[in-house]
């Protein structure tokens, strides 16, 4: 008996092009059952995860086409989503603030570490 | 076989004769250090190899140079690739070699024509040098199939060109810019 | 501001995302944040500083200013480098030769366009949404640039995201390099050259080469960077000073010189050197922009009150209200009406 319900559905993703050490995603439409490196239906932007000398990482996206999309209920995958939250054009993903949250504590931990280093070694020097 | 042979040698060796006869006649160029050694000059001694210390030329001398007695005598008002004949068979001359100084001494027979003169030092600055190899028509760099320069002393070339341009010491071709007035408008 | 907030409510509906509060409650702030910006920059624009554009574009002005250009063929068309071509030959009528002709002038002309003369650009401020809950999310900025088709440079939308949270419209420098890796246009660079550095800017202003800089910052900067308006402002002053405005007439620049001067009240030197060259029409032309732009000066209103309008009688009123360099002009005035009346005597 063939199946009657197919399960495949586009989806905006990050496809991973540039090469070793030098990584570098095309935000792609694609269906959720094709490769990473498939020959994409559309491609709506990049993202760049390596900073520049600017400290800038740079992300360019096909704002009309990428709302045609989400219009007619197009899926995401979660990266796709937090790029799409921190841009504006979404809301900011609920991880984004997660990874923030513990960032800002790692930071935290580590100030609070470096005066107790200090003080220790302040009584070590006579 | 012999003759045809013996030929081939005498053409090549004439050529090299050519390309030297120019500079050869003025000044003696430096060769490997292992085949000729000035006894007045001190000598390091590594080993069996006796190795004289190199002479580095700086940007300012080689700027005193181009404009000095001794460049004319022995470019004229010619370029200084001008009188470089390459040695190759037929008539499309194929990609220049890879370099013409390994390890720091001249390891070919027909230097290409910046590494067999050590004072034509490029650099940005040096820009009576660098328009030698621009073309006075489309302000384009010279191929190295044309001017006969190593691979590596063309990218050097191309380089201190581009700097040159940056910096404002030689003229670039400059594109027209159009504008539409209608951008402006607010 | 009605059609972006719906086709954000469009998303609103078919996004999963938006089943939770924090969306319309992030939509609201940036909507309220987009009229806060939008307010801000009205007033920001004082009204001291009056913006010289809308003059500058205006028909009669701009034709005005062709005119005093000027058109040498011979300059217009000088000497370009361009890739080595072959030479092609056509045979053709008299008629098809006078076409070619006319054509060629045209698009000479067309390369006497002038760079539009602009006030320098004020920074944006004002963030589009502030964040403190996402500082620190990562330790480099985010820069989304919106590459829609058939966005022009200026109107592409260019976001960043800094590491402090907030969202905002882009700095006019960051919108440039990013508008230089999206649609890359010959001549200008990246990264902006050594050669608009102050020290190398005066050397080349020592070695007269004024036409090569402004040609590079046409090709470079936007006309309402700041660092145009510097470098050709710098530009002028240099020409103004040692009264070399022979160098740009027939080129491009020479329209925005002749309006620099003009709006900063120093035609004084150009307008001799317009007489001393028997260019009378020209003088009038500049004094005539000169009242176009300061219609409340003393001049403009003596010059209404002309009955007949000469050549002559514009150039002196404008010498006796306006003049800083009075003797000069008088001078070289009257040597051109002696020079004029020997002509007619010998005639």
């Amino acid at each position: 008996m063939p199946r009657l319900i197919s399960k495949t559905f586009d989806i905006i993703k990050l496809a991973l092009h540039g090469c070793t050490n030098r990584p570098f995603y095309h935000i792609v439409l694609l269906t959720n059952k094709s490769p990473r490196d498939a020959k994409p239906a559309e491609q709506l932007g990049t993202y760049d995860p390596m900073p520049n000398i600017y400290n800038e990482k740079v992300v360019s996206l096909d704002v009309e086409r990428i709302k045609f999309h989400l219009a007619n209920g197009v899926a995401m995958s979660k990266p796709v989503e937090k790029l799409l939250g921190l841009s504006g054009l979404l809301p900011v993903h609920p991880v984004s603030y997660l990874a923030a949250m513990r960032n800002r504590k790692k930071l935290q931990d580590k100030v609070e570490e470096q005066p107790e280093d200090t003080l220790e070694k302040g009584n070590s020097n006579p | 076989m012999a003759a045809p042979l013996n030929l081939m040698k005498w053409s090549h060796a004439t050529r090299i004769f050519a390309n030297k006869s120019c500079l050869a006649l003025c000044r003696s160029f430096t060769l490997t250090q292992k085949h000729h050694q000035d006894e007045s000059t001190p000598v390091e001694d590594k080993g069996n190899v006796q190795v004289k210390p190199k002479k580095v030329i700086d940007v300012g001398t080689s700027i005193r140079y181009m404009n000095s007695d001794a460049y004319i005598q022995g470019y004229g008002d010619k370029p200084v690739w001008f009188h470089y004949r390459r040695n190759f068979k037929g008539q499309y001359p194929p990609q220049t070699r890879e370099k013409c100084i390994r390890a720091g001494e001249i390891a070919t027979a027909s230097p290409c024509p910046i590494c067999r003169d050590e004072y034509l030092v490029l650099d940005a600055t040096n820009t009576k040098l660098l328009e030698q190899f621009i073309s006075p028509y489309s302000g384009e760099i010279l191929e190295s199939k044309k001017t006969g320069l190593c691979q590596e002393k063309h990218k050097k070339l191309t380089v201190e060109i581009m700097k040159a341009w940056d910096e404002g010491n030689l003229e670039a071709n400059v594109p027209f810019r159009s504008y539409d007035y209608e951008d402006y408008k607010n | 501001m009605a059609a972006p907030l719906k086709s954000v409510l469009l998303i609103a509906k078919n996004a999963n995302l938006l089943k939770n509060n924090i969306a319309l409650s992030c939509f609201a702030r940036h909507m309220t944040c987009r009229s806060k910006e939008f307010q801000s920059a009205h007033t920001s624009e004082t009204l001291s500083e009056k913006d010289p554009f809308p003059i500058f574009s205006d028909k009669k002005v701009q034709d005005l200013l062709y005119r005093i250009t000027g058109f040498d063929l011979l300059k217009a068309a000088g000497p370009q480098k361009k890739p080595i071509q072959a030479p092609s030959y056509k045979l053709l009528t008299d008629e098809e030769l006078q076409k070619e002709l006319h054509d060629a002038r045209m698009k000479l002309k067309a390369r006497l366009q002038m760079p539009p003369y602009m006030n320098p650009r004020k920074r944006n401020i004002t963030p589009l949404s502030i964040d403190p809950d996402l500082a620190n999310f990562d330790s480099s900025n985010y820069v989304f640039v919106d590459i829609s088709f058939g966005v022009k440079d200026r109107k592409r939308n260019v976001l960043i995201r800094e590491t402090d949270g907030t969202l905002r419209i882009a700095p006019w420098d960051v919108k440039e390099r990013m508008n230089q890796i999206f649609n890359p246009r010959e001549g200008r660079h990246y990264i902006k050259p050594k050669i608009f550095e102050e020290q190398r800017l005066e050397k080349l202003i020592v070695e007269k080469r004024f036409v090569y800089i402004l040609d590079r910052a046409c090709c470079q900067f936007e006309p309402d960077d700041p660092d145009f308006v510097r470098t050709t402002h710098r530009v002028y002053n240099a020409i103004n000073n040692n009264q070399e405005y022979d160098i740009l007439r027939s080129t491009r620049h020479f329209g925005s010189l002749a309006f620099y001067l003009a709006w900063n009240h120093i035609i004084d030197n150009l307008l001799l050197d317009m007489i001393n060259r028997d260019l009378l029409s020209d003088a009038v032309d500049l004094i005539n922009l000169h009242c176009i732009i300061h219609q409340s000066s003393p001049c403009s209103q003596a010059i209404s009150q002309l009955e007949s309008p000469d050549k002559v009688a514009i150039i002196q009123t404008y010498i006796k209200t306006e003049a800083t360099i009075k003797p000069q002009l008088e001078l070289s005035l009257q040597a051109f009406q002696d020079a004029s009346k020997n002509k007619r005597k010998t005639n």
